[in-house]
């Protein structure tokens, strides 16, 4: 009985030192973050004029992930991505890449279904539209490439993944989305001399090759049409 | 029995009361740091030995540096060489396109609802594009319509604001297809999405709508799903990978449907 009573004091006593020294001193260096990733998703949703609530969240733990939860339609960016942000438009490719997700997945019954049972075709689709997002927002969608370059997976052909693209399937999308819709962006490429995206258009010869030749003939098939 | 468990409770809670309370007044005060060390209370710490590192020499990096004169050897700079891309093509209509700025306006109301339907119909389908490589011929899957291809529509009902008429019955307006999106296995559909909906007034300018047309062939993948855990019992999920290569529907926009969109 009284070794009970000893366990039960000290195990109180550890409970409530615990929370004895707090970490309000901390959380003043995370605001400015966390009203870094509300006012760009704020400004994507208002911009898109999107009529869904969605909320952006983040979160202090070093991992480096980014979380949407589809039941309270909510963002969450980890702390473990902030070092591979350098500026705001790579911060709003993440972000509307989640809130692309997202409006997917809540815009028709089946449409859960259908991302599960086809995830790759649904990831490619998200991709672009987050780019029409950031667009539309006022953002550079260029910097989506630089983001994905410097922290999406290339798994070895034995590890193909059934799931997921590759980060090099989804700058080629990216890449070929881009130049049919929006090759302004890459006439007057702002991120042309970063080192992510050099290595970039190292590493994608051959993509950006038939993304070339394929746009060259429509342009082509489309002034034929239109002289006949 | 009772009693001593209450009074063990008792003491406990008012302990551990008593001790937030202190921890409180202590962190608003700033005397309490992390570590739980006040910061008026000297400490008497010892004083640490220097640390001095050895002087470890090397023998072969010695013989090296005698041998050869350090003037001739060069060391390779970094150079910066930017690998450029190659010119962009650009279509007419491309070249018509701004990049948008934000505003920070947001449209809190609807404009007049504009009916309209497609003059045709409209479906997206898979294709390939021939491109010519010397005497061959390479083939590469894309995905129709194309983005940024006209589609024209036609306005049912006169639109109205108060008594006037805005737009009238049987106009056309033009739109573009924004993203095609191709069927895929387990049962994806085909998904379009028609946006820019432009309308010539009565002096030739031309004014935008609001709106946009997203639009989804049938899905069969929740069908597929129920099929498998109909058939996994008998069939040993051998049913699984069969079902999983059907594809989903076409996206089409109809004449015979209506669509609206906001002046």
């Amino acid at each position: 009985m009284r070794i009970l009573r000893g366990v039960l004091i000290l195990l109180l006593l550890f409970s409530s030192i615990n929370f004895c020294l707090a970490d309000e001193l901390i959380l003043g260096k995370d605001i400015k973050y966390q009203q870094a990733v509300m006012k760009t998703g704020f400004r994507i949703l208002n911009s898109n004029n999107i009529p869904k609530r969605i909320t952006f969240f983040y979160n202090t733990d070093n991992k480096v992930k980014v979380k949407i939860n589809s039941r309270y339609k909510s963002v969450t960016i980890y702390k473990g991505v902030l070092p591979y942000i350098e500026d705001e438009n790579e911060l709003a490719a993440i972000i509307s890449s989640g809130i692309a997700e997202l409006t997917d997945m809540h815009s028709g019954f089946f449409r859960r279904f259908s991302i599960s049972f086809s995830p790759r075709k649904y990831e490619v689709k998200a991709d672009k539209k987050a780019v029409d997002l950031m667009v539309n927002a006022g953002y550079d969608p260029i910097a989506f490439i630089n983001i994905i370059n410097k922290t999406a997976a290339q798994p070895s052909w034995f590890e193909y993944n059934i799931f997921v693209h590759s980060g090099k399937e989804r700058m080629a999308y990216l890449y070929q989305y881009i130049y049919e819709k929006y090759p302004i962006y890459l006439a007057d490429n702002r991120y042309l001399k970063t080192l992510y995206y050099q290595n970039f258009l190292l590493d994608s010869k051959e993509s950006r090759k038939i993304t070339r030749m394929i746009q060259k003939e429509r342009i082509r098939i489309k002034e034929e049409k239109t002289k006949k | 029995m009772i009693k001593k468990i209450f009074t063990t409770f008792l003491i406990a809670t008012c302990f551990m009361t008593y001790s937030n309370a202190a921890a409180y007044c202590a962190i608003c005060k700033k005397k309490v740091y992390k570590g739980g060390v006040e910061k008026n209370v000297k400490q008497e710490i010892p004083k640490k030995k220097k640390f001095e590192m050895p002087n470890i020499t090397d023998d072969t990096a010695e013989d090296l540096a005698s041998s050869v004169s350090t003037k001739q050897i060069k060391r390779k700079k970094y150079k910066e060489t930017i690998i450029l891309d190659e010119p962009v093509l650009i279509s007419e209509e491309n070249k018509k396109f701004k990049r948008p700025q934000y505003t920070g306006k947001v449209n809190t109301e609807y404009g007049a609802e504009v009916i309209l339907k497609p003059v045709y119909k409209v479906s997206t389908k898979n294709s390939h594009i021939k491109i010519p490589q010397g005497k061959k011929y390479d083939k590469y899957k894309i995905a129709l319509p194309e983005i940024g291809e006209r589609i024209p529509f036609k306005v049912v009902k006169d639109v109205k604001k108060g008594d006037e008429i805005i737009i009238k019955k049987d106009t056309i307006v033009y739109a573009k297809i924004g993203e095609v999106a191709p069927r895929a296995m387990g049962g994806a559909p085909a998904e379009m999405t028609i946006e820019q909906f432009e309308i010539k007034d009565e002096n030739g300018n031309i004014k935008p709508l609001d709106g946009s047309i997203n639009s989804s062939g049938y899905s069969l993948s929740f069908w597929i799903g129920l099929a498998e855990l109909a058939t996994t019992p008998f069939l040993f999920g051998l049913a699984v990978p069969l079902l999983r290569l059907l594809p989903g529907g076409q996206a089409v926009i109809s004449p015979r449907k209506k669509y609206v969109v906001y002046y």
